[in-house]
């Protein structure tokens, strides 16, 4: 059974043209490649501070 | 993401192309990324968007610079009707790699065409507007609204969701049926849209209606124009013949149209239009019969009035006359009593003018003459002493009365327009100064009657100034005085002496032998005509 007003909040109002700049700011770039540079750099830190 | 051997950067390749090591970790994130892309490639070519968004999402997650992937899901958003979301990611293609990309095609083609841009943002904003009607409760309007742009727009599967949804509240199912059908066509896995078929047909079931029967009894208040059709439902009529009995019957019924709608409808114009004219000229006619019903009143009115002053003037008339013909038979009994002076008096009473009978007339001028040697002198004694005494309004009606008896009398004459000198009254004053001078030459009061016209006529010329009259008023009656004075000396009474005594009516030469010497009543016995 379908609830109207459940189903009615998940229409969210579509991207008009002057926000397409904000849009494309604000989309997420990252991918799996970031994260793994970023776990790498991690466990560089994390292996300097233990040798020294 | 560099090469771990010798730092170099490698861009969306798992062999350093300086060094040539080959990274696993980069290989397996690229081939991952790749296998996703390879999935909404394929989800896209039998139209399972959803799906397609899906792996093609995933796979720029492994790897961002997945041009392919990007790039095709910024049609398939371009596709389904959202228009930002396919320029962001077309955009950031383009960043990521500048040259050789059908990217910056497709942002070009945009770009010149602004006016398909503008259509497409005015779909945006038309659906935002309404889901904004759908919270304020104007479900009729959002329903109408999403209509049109599901029409300009038939990929636009948030449109078709929403449109259906309404359906559904408004449990018009049969037609939420056929919207979300159309959605499912773009998108043919759309999570969303299979849910909403699925409770359709839930709904649909309870009440169960075969396809023809839906399509006779159901009439979706909101229908939706949707394209084609079965090719053996329209035929071409291709025969040259009926195609001219057609523009002929066409005509015919154009014809009878015309005679049956708009002829009608001309006439109708017209008959209002005469109807408005007749109105207006009734309104006319009831004005002017008001008008003249008004003059009609006021022809009554002043009739009446005229008859009520006529019928008022008569009266007075009337009555004037009757008052001196009573007058009149009072003097007649007395003179047929024998009483010759109280006739006479009473004449004197009588103004002629008033009689309008010829033989009240008559009357009058007998008794006038029977009587006035009788009374003339006491009437003339009378009007005197009123003279004498300076009441000079009661003289002049008292000389009126002796004129009335006697109308030659100079002496009534000469003191009647002396009484109206007195009183101011320069017209009639010089009226009988007048009669003395053009008709009684020879009279003894001829040249003071002379005198006193000039001074009269003057006075009646300035009469304005009040001072002067009443300055030469004053020298007048020394002047008088003196007249009077030398009369009654009787050194002016030489023609007059040899009248009788006391009798002296009759001719202007008479005068009263002996009274000449009495100051105060010299003229007493002067009444020559």
């Amino acid at each position: 059974m379908i609830n109207f007003e459940e189903e009615l909040k998940k229409f969210k109002p579509s991207l008009e043209i002057d926000q397409a700049e904000e849009s494309i700011f604000k989309n997420d770039l990252r991918d799996v490649t970031d994260i793994m540079e970023d776990m790498i750099k991690e466990l560089k830190s994390s292996d300097l501070n233990k040798h020294f | 993401m560099n090469c771990p051997r010798c730092n170099m950067p490698m861009d969306n390749v798992y062999i350093c192309p300086h060094c040539g090591y080959e990274d696993s970790a980069a290989r397996k994130v690229i081939f991952s990324s790749n296998w996703h892309y390879n999935q909404g490639l394929s989800k896209a070519k039998v139209r399972d968007l959803s799906g397609a968004i899906t792996s093609l999402t995933q796979a720029l997650k492994y790897n961002k610079k997945n041009m392919d992937a990007r790039n095709l899901l910024g049609l398939i958003y371009y596709h389904i009707g959202e228009i930002v979301p396919a320029l962001s990611q077309w955009v950031i293609s383009v960043h990521f790699q500048p040259n050789s990309n059908p990217a910056a095609r497709y942002i070009k083609s945009i770009q010149d065409d602004p006016q398909q841009l503008r259509d497409a943002d005015r779909l945006i904003k038309q659906y935002n507007k309404s889901l904004e009607e759908i919270e304020e409760g104007n479900v009729d309007f959002a329903i109408n609204r999403l209509k049109k742009v599901v029409n300009l727009n038939p990929n636009y599967v948030k449109a078709y969701q929403l449109l259906a949804l309404l359906y559904m509240e408004r449990e018009q199912y049969n037609a939420a049926h056929k919207v979300i059908m159309r959605a499912i066509k773009v998108d043919r896995n759309n999570i969303t849209s299979l849910n909403y078929l699925k409770e359709i047909n839930t709904k649909r079931g309870k009440a169960p209606i075969t396809t023809e029967d839906r399509d006779f009894r159901i009439a979706d208040p909101n229908p939706i124009v949707i394209q084609g059709g079965r090719k053996e439902d329209y035929r071409e009529n291709t025969n040259g013949f009926s195609s001219y009995i057609n523009v002929i019957i066409g005509i015919v019924i154009g014809a009878a149209a015309l005679l049956l709608l708009v002829v009608p409808t001309i006439t109708r114009t017209q008959t209002a239009k005469y109807n408005q004219q007749i109105v207006e000229y009734s309104a006319q006619i009831s004005e002017r019969n008001s008008q003249i019903d008004d003059l009609n009143t006021q022809v009554d009115d002043l009739t009446q009035q005229l008859k009520k002053y006529t019928g008022s003037g008569s009266e007075e008339s009337s009555s004037t006359d009757s008052a001196a013909r009573d007058q009149l038979m009072t003097a007649l009994k007395s003179y047929l009593a024998g009483d010759l002076y109280e006739a006479g008096t009473k004449l004197a009473e009588v103004d002629p003018d008033s009689l309008s009978n010829e033989d009240d007339k008559d009357i009058y001028e007998i008794i006038r003459s029977e009587t006035a040697d009788t009374v003339i002198d006491s009437l003339f004694d009378t009007a005197y002493s009123y003279y004498d005494e300076g009441d000079y309004s009661k003289s002049v009606e008292a000389f009126v009365k002796a004129l009335r008896i006697s109308p030659s009398s100079t002496g009534s004459m000469y003191y009647l327009a002396r009484s109206y000198q007195k009183l101011g009254d320069y017209t009639n004053a010089s009226k009988y100064f007048s009669m003395i001078v053009n008709n009684y030459p020879d009279s003894q009061y001829y040249s003071d009657a002379k005198t006193y016209l000039s001074e009269v006529q003057k006075s009646d010329g300035s009469s304005d100034t009040s001072e002067t009259s009443e300055s030469d008023s004053t020298s007048e009656s020394d002047s008088s005085d003196s007249t009077d004075s030398t009369s009654g000396t009787g050194s002016t009474s030489g023609t007059d002496s040899t009248s009788g005594t006391g009798s002296a009516y009759g001719t202007d030469s008479t005068s009263g032998s002996g009274s000449t010497s009495d100051n105060t009543g010299s003229d007493n016995s002067d009444y020559g005509e």
